[in-house]
């Protein structure tokens, strides 16, 4: 059946298009209920300091003011491990100490003036080393170390390898705090029914995470609780289950009216989850042909006050060094630390574009160093389809961990090496490369490549269920959000696939826990794969049965399906809609699944190669992206445009961060000095050219129509990309994202350019 | 934001008489793109906002005897922009106008907002102060204040965001005077096949951003290709916009790497950055050199008969 596919392959138009585009879509902000308070956020001016007292008197009195909100107010339930719903402790400057909600915006915003707060001041600790030296500030028990260890991932035996190699390449390379800036604010909209509470809200998992947090704070069964996204405004994995919902339950519950808490543009910024800044240190040896013999790499990431889901961004900083290429010895160690620096948490493609900065710029100083192209190098040694070498070290059978180190373990599909040649063949690598980039004088030019590995199937569990009714209404019901990536789209074309419908028929209910079974994270590049089987199992269920009812109907022994039609087999003429079968049914036709989807002895990862051509101005620093060509092994692509719209999407993205995006923190104060728009320098899109997006042609054996991961994939390689053309164009290697001009005129009075 | 009273006189006394009744609560209105951020967040309280774009004769552009220009301060950065005739006589001026802001803003924002909101990076500041311009400033006849006056551009700047105007007073116009014939230098080539050049050069961090430096340069070259007049002004580098002293000593020679060099360095020591966000004191200083260089340099291709 996947052999001629109607749906699953067409650049359908996505569902919600139409009501984004006039304007209709209701985003949690734009929601009011009757009687509805507006929340505001008492902030702490101190990044590290105990509450002593708190004196809420005032405010309680202020005009128009309903409930105010202390540590007092709340259970002790930590909703991440480390994180109270507010706390007597304050762990950065913005960190939150109390809450107002009262009739209007400017109301809550002048009764937190009113709030009289006594604070003892403790002394703060900003960088990693600092933080884990003997005698900081703990702020955490159990130390600023997360985990009281670093995480230690290693394939063979790298410190027994690196003394046979050749050549040893080394680099310290470091990566910056930014803000992901979702176009809409963090917000949540509480609202209690007795005691029942629901919560509109800003999500990326409400199900698996929003909804138990809210039962376990506000002390509720899970049941009493509801939890809603109507639409997402900007989601890249980033829009957190920390304080807000519990936060808006609280003051909604003591107010006894619906609150909604919006976060402002600079609460967005300083309150919000940033990515963090991260440092690697790289080593690579290699043989006398420059294959790599063994991969060190070390990071740490200043997690902030609190880590979240941080261990899984430091944990992915290890991905490209551990599985990009085919190399014995490799070895990752990770430490997140704790510091007073705003709390970090996942943001699109956790550590791995940092650690690939680092992995793919120094293979290009290692071709550079062995005299060989860097395209060449990355073909004669990208890890190949047979996985790394070794063997396996989990036993035949038993499921090999999501992200297997050990060699002898086979990728399911593997696309790396047709997108290196696609892409170098749409950019001209072959005929355009010079050694030394293609100019000289003021402004120079110079193209590069870097390439991308990154989970692509994630098997997370999931679950889906289908109602067909007598009305031939067809409702496919997800539990996850669609984050603005267009999974509704892609799930209703997986569903109309299967079920051999056309994609009209279908209707997409999500977000909603009232109206779902339980769904699992969007996070991990996962929804296309692990809730794209759980719909297409159901689908096909429900097919055949509908089948069997129709060919039973008709009274042949077969039918055949196509535009909503049943066509008897071998009985011309005879033929039955699908909505007079429907209305025939006598009772709805219901199917549930629920499976995890994976693989016991494959790894499913969707690759990325990626060209950048850039000019470097020598007297200002200054890069501008002339073309970019970003090859995708995401398996079949469900939709083309908008998989391109991603891919897009994602290199966008992640050349502002690349070239310019940098949060700025007072290293005395811990304030963050440029919490807007006007000052965390965004990309306008005028400023890069239009990306060029290439797919490779083999379908994912293991996934749903053979579709892969690609949320997430397509930022992984765009700073070395950049970095390594700039590198051709200059002669100078840069160390230290983002590339702003001030750095790249560092790195050439440091390194010389090297051509006149 | 604040909540305030509008008003919308038709003429120059009235606005000028509103404003002097209570002038630190009250602010003059042109284009708004300035003045609604600051209302926002840090104009302190104001409640009388005094709208200018309804006084008659406060627009336009048009060409004075001689070939200088007169601009009304109410004139939007997008009419300058599309000038013809501006075009081709202070490519400079309309090169600045074009990197205001976006389109909206640049439809909306004016000449003498830019000017008289005094922010060092003003984009059309620094070309205005390279051709030596001068702004009339009208009181309305209000008692007590000033009678119409005419200062010196650089006379309107008191620092950052704070002009020298009376609060009453309103910038009327823009008065930029014909090139100078260039005879100063060197007089036997005075009448001789003079040509003129500007440019304007600006740095930013993306497309859209308020400049890390700017400059602006306006020059004579005698018929011999050698300097006859050269003013170089830089932007964002100062507390205002501020001239470079001393290129008089450059006058009589060629336009080339020496020369460029030389106007470099006369502008890394002129410029008195300081550190912020955007960039450190030491890049915007580097880079008031670079941008000099660039704003001489572009001046002075066409004036050779070469493209920029
Ligand atoms: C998104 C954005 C981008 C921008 N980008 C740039 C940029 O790239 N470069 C740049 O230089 N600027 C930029 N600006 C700033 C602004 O647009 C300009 O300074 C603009 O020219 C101001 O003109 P306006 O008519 O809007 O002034 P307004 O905001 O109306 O007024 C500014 C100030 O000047 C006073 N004022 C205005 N007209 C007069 C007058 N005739 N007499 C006396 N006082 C007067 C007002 O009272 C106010 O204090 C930007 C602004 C925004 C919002």
């Amino acid at each position: 059946m996947t052999d001629s596919l109607d749906i699953v392959g067409q650049s359908v138009t996505r569902l919600e298009l139409e009501d984004k585009v006039l304007g209709v879509t209701r985003y949690t902000a734009d929601l009011k209920r009757p009687g509805m308070l507006y929340a505001k956020i008492l902030r702490s001016p101190h990044p590290h300091a105990r509450i002593v007292a708190i004196d809420t008197s005032a405010a309680e009195k202020a005009p128009g003011v309903h409930a105010v909100l202390t540590h007092h107010d709340v259970s002790s339930f930590a909703i991440e491990g480390d994180l109270l719903v507010l706390d007597a402790r304050l762990r950065f400057v913005g960190d939150e100490v109390a809450a107002v909600a009262a009739e209007s915006p400017a109301a809550a915003a002048d009764a937190l003036e009113l709030i009289r707060v006594e604070y003892e001041p403790l002394p703060p600790v900003f960088d990693c080393g600092a933080a884990l030296a003997p005698g900081a500030p703990e702020l955490h028990p159990g130390g600023n170390l997360v985990d009281g260890r670093r995480l230690v991932v290693e394939r063979g035996d790298t410190e027994g390898a690196f003394p046979t190699a050749f050549r040893v390449f080394e680099g310290v390379f470091h990566t910056a705090a930014h803000g992901p800036v979702g176009m809409e604010t963090r917000s949540a909209l509480a609202e209690w029914d007795d005691d029942r509470l629901t919560v509109h809200k800003t999500s990326r998992s409400l199900h698996a995470h929003d909804r138990k947090i809210l039962s376990n704070a506000l002390g509720i069964p899970l049941e009493h609780v509801r939890v809603i996204c109507t639409s997402m405004g900007g989601g890249f994995g980033n829009k957190d289950e920390g304080r807000l919902g519990p936060l808006a339950a609280f003051l909604a519950r003591k107010a006894g009216r619906p609150v909604r808490l919006e976060y402002s543009r600079m609460e967005e910024f300083i309150a919000g989850r940033n990515r963090q800044a991260m440092v690697s240190r790289l080593k690579i040896g290699v043989a006398e042909d420059g294959a790599p013999v063994a991969i060190e790499m070390r990071s740490e990431m200043n997690a902030g006050a609190h880590v979240a889901s941080g261990r899984n961004v430091t944990r992915r900083i290890g991905q490209g060094a551990l599985y990009l290429y085919a190399c014995p010895n490799a070895r990752f160690e990770g430490a997140s630390v704790y510091t007073n620096h705003p709390a970090g948490g996942s943001f699109r493609g956790l550590g791995a574009p940092a650690g690939h900065f680092a992995l793919e710029v120094l293979m290009d100083q290692v071709a550079a160093g062995m005299g060989l192209d860097p395209l060449e190098y990355r073909l004669r040694f990208h890890v190949g389809p047979e996985g790394q070498p070794g063997r396996r070290t989990t036993p035949p059978g038993e499921a090999i961990p999501d992200e297997p180190v050990e060699g002898g373990v086979p990728f399911s599909s593997h696309g790396l090496r047709e997108c290196l040649l696609s892409g170098a063949e749409r950019i001209g690598w072959r005929e355009r490369r010079q050694p030394n980039g293609s100019a000289t004088g003021p402004s120079r030019r110079g193209l590069g490549v870097a390439m991308g590995i990154y989970k692509g199937g994630v098997g997370r569990e999931a679950q889906a269920e289908i109602h067909v009714d007598r009305r031939g209404r067809v409702e496919v019901r997800v539990g996850v959000v669609d984050v603005g990536q267009g999974s509704s789209t892609i799930l209703a074309q997986i569903a109309a696939e299967a079920l051999q419908l056309p994609l009209d028929f279908i209707t997409m209910v999500m977000a909603d826990t009232a109206h779902t079974p339980p769904g699992h994270i969007t996070a991990g590049s996962s929804t296309t794969f692990s809730s794209g089987h759980a719909v297409k199992q159901a689908a096909d269920t429900v097919r055949n049965r509908l089948r069997e009812r129709a060919a039973a109907t008709l009274g042949v022994s077969d039918v055949s399906l196509s535009g909503g039609v049943f066509t008897a087999q071998g009985r011309e003429g005879a033929a039955l809609t699908f909505h007079q079968l429907c209305a025939a049914l006598p009772e709805p036709v219901i199917e549930q699944v629920t499976l995890t989807p994976g693989s016991t002895d494959r790894v499913i990862n969707s690759f990325s190669a990626h060209f950048a051509e850039v000019e470097v101005e020598m007297d200002t620093g200054r890069i501008r992206i002339l073309r970019y060509v970003a090859a995708q092994d995401a398996g079949r692509i469900v939709n083309p445009r908008l998989a391109e719209g991603q891919v897009t999407g994602a290199v966008l993205q992640f050349l502002g961060i690349a070239l310019r995006e940098e949060l700025l923190m007072d290293p005395t104060s811990g304030v963050t000095l440029n919490p807007s728009f006007l000052e965390h320098k965004n990309t306008a899109i005028v400023d890069f050219p239009p990306v060029e997006v290439l797919f490779a042609s083999q379908p994912e054996p293991l996934a749903p129509f053979g579709a892969k991961g690609l949320g997430e994939p397509p930022v992984v390689p765009v700073y070395a990309a950049v970095a390594n053309a700039v590198a051709n164009a200059t002669g100078v290697w840069l160390h230290e994202a983002p590339f702003t001009p001030k750095r790249v005129l560092q790195a050439i009075a440091q390194q010389g350019a090297d051509r006149p | 934001m604040q909540n305030f009273s509008y008003h919308a006189p038709a003429t120059l006394g009235e606005a000028c008489a509103l404003m002097a009744e209570a002038p630190d609560r009250s602010r003059f209105l042109a284009g708004g793109s300035d003045l609604h951020l600051a209302l926002e967040h840090h104009a302190g309280p104001v409640d009388t906002v005094i709208d200018l774009k309804r006084i008659a004769g406060l627009e336009g552009i048009e060409e004075t005897p001689g070939g200088g220009w007169r601009i009304g301060a109410l004139t939007r950065m997008a009419a300058l922009e599309r000038h013809q005739g501006l075009r081709a006589a202070l490519p400079a001026l309309c090169a600045a106008a074009a990197v205001v802001g976006g389109p909206p803003i640049r439809n909306r924002a004016t000449l003498g907002g830019n000017l008289c909101n005094a922010s060092p990076a003003a984009d059309t500041a620094t070309p205005l102060l390279a051709f030596g311009a001068q702004v009339e400033v009208s009181g309305g006849g209000v008692p007590g204040s000033n009678a119409s006056r005419t200062l010196a551009l650089e006379a309107l700047w008191a620092g950052p965001r704070s002009t020298t105007l009376r609060p009453e007073e309103v910038l009327t116009a823009v008065v930029i005077p014909p090139p100078p014939t260039g005879g100063g230098a060197n007089e036997s080539t005075a009448n001789e096949s003079t040509a003129h050049g500007n440019a304007f050069a600006r740095l930013t961090r993306s497309a859209m951003d308020i400049a890390l430096v700017n400059a602006a340069a306006s020059l004579t070259l005698d018929g011999s290709g050698r300097l006859a007049s050269l003013t170089v002004a830089l932007g964002a580098v100062g507390a205002t916009v501020l001239s470079v002293p001393g290129t008089d000593a450059l006058l009589g020679r060629p336009v080339d790497e020496a020369l460029l060099e030389d106007i470099g360095k006369m502008a890394e020591t002129a410029a008195q950055p300081i550190t912020d966000v955007r960039a450190s004191a030491e890049y915007r200083r580097e880079m008031a050199g670079v941008m000099a260089m660039r704003a001489v340099g572009w001046a002075a291709a066409p004036a050779k008969g070469d493209t920029p």
